[in-house]
């Protein structure tokens, strides 16, 4: 039961802050992910610690989902601590209503995740589908963004998709 | 009792590790050795481990050695911010060459690590457990709440100006 009443909590509304300086932190996220020099996204908030990508797909950017050995990160208790692999990070989706789904693409009243992960299945990112079709990533410590497509996000530091998953769309 | 300065280097178990860069000399490094040394065959850990870190501490803080950590600390820092802030997990943000160079200077450190995050945010409360060998923060899900409770835990043992 204490696992539902942690749930609960992510789907209290709160927004992120919007970003004071978006061009400047848009520079900041092509600097580091090639993929998004040449693609087109939007920033949609400030630079934060607040919260990371597995949080902001799960809709929470009140605290970062990790699991990390020390305070200061959300984990269920009951999942295994440190390196975040694909089937942890699958198993934390599955217990918030998300099963397996065959591609990214945009279906009526359906939420999406993309689950990017490096060679050695290790969980380096995530991001949500928005129901016009487009995407939304926390990239690191520094702002949220929306892209169009997965691909132009993969890369050295995030990975590669390795897993979509789905659920029903909650208003 | 011989002076530090007499005692055999074979006295120092290389289990030990390197001291600080900051702690230039065969003195200052013989006196890391033996206080650590103590401090791992203490029986009431925490309390020896925080009284001997604040007199640590002090002792470095008066000298220009202090200001070596200082210096190393911050640049480390910057590094380390500068490239793992694109990283979404914090242990990925803790294997960064540069944290692991600030957490091996060890204790001394502490009250920078403290200061820095008095001053922002960051991902620091792995290094704090670390450091301290304790967590100020365990139990606790959010990087507010965690950091006002390790600023806390700085300010009641006297790392940080209240």
């Amino acid at each position: 039961m204490a696992r539902l009443g942690q749930a609960s909590r992510v789907l209290v509304p709160v927004t992120p802050k919007p970003a004071g300086q978006p061009e400047l932190e848009a520079a900041l996220i092509r600097e580091v992910v090639r993929g998004l020099q040449s693609a087109p996204f939007i920033v949609e908030s400030e630079s934060t610690s607040d919260y990371n990508c597995i949080a902001w797909a799960m809709g929470d950017c009140t605290r970062p989902w990790s699991p990390s050995i020390s305070g200061g990160y959300y984990w269920p208790s009951d999942l295994p601590i440190g390196i975040p692999a694909v089937e942890v990070v699958e198993e934390l989706f599955r217990r918030a209503g998300y099963s397996a789904a065959e591609s990214p693409q945009l279906l009526p009243g359906i939420e999406k995740v993309a689950i990017y992960a490096d060679e050695w299945r290790e969980v380096r990112h995530a991001a949500r589908q928005l129901d016009d079709g487009s995407w939304v990533s926390k990239m690191g410590d520094l702002a949220d963004i929306r892209h169009d497509e997965l691909e132009p996000v993969e890369g050295p530091i995030f990975g590669k998709v390795v897993m979509i998953m789905q659920r029903p769309r909650r208003t | 009792m011989p002076p530090l300065t007499d005692r055999p280097t074979r006295d120092v178990p290389e289990e030990i590790g390197r001291a600080p860069t900051c702690l230039v000399g065969r003195k200052h490094r013989l006196e890391w050795a033996r206080y650590r040394r103590q401090l791992s065959r203490s029986s009431d850990y925490p309390e020896a481990a925080r009284g001997k870190w604040r007199r640590e501490y002090r002792r470095v803080d008066r000298g220009p050695a202090r200001q070596g950590i200082e210096r190393e600390f911050e640049e480390l820092a910057e590094v380390w911010e500068r490239e793992t802030a694109i990283e979404s997990f914090p242990h990925r943000k803790a294997m960064h060459p540069a944290y692991q160079q600030i957490i091996a200077i060890g204790p001394p450190v502490l009250p920078l690590v403290l200061r820095r995050l008095e001053r922002r945010p960051g991902h620091w409360f792995w290094a704090l457990r670390v450091l301290a060998r304790y967590d100020a923060a365990a139990g606790v899900d959010n990087m507010v709440d965690a950091r006002a409770a390790w600023l806390d835990w700085g300010r009641r043992h006297g790392y940080l100006s209240r």
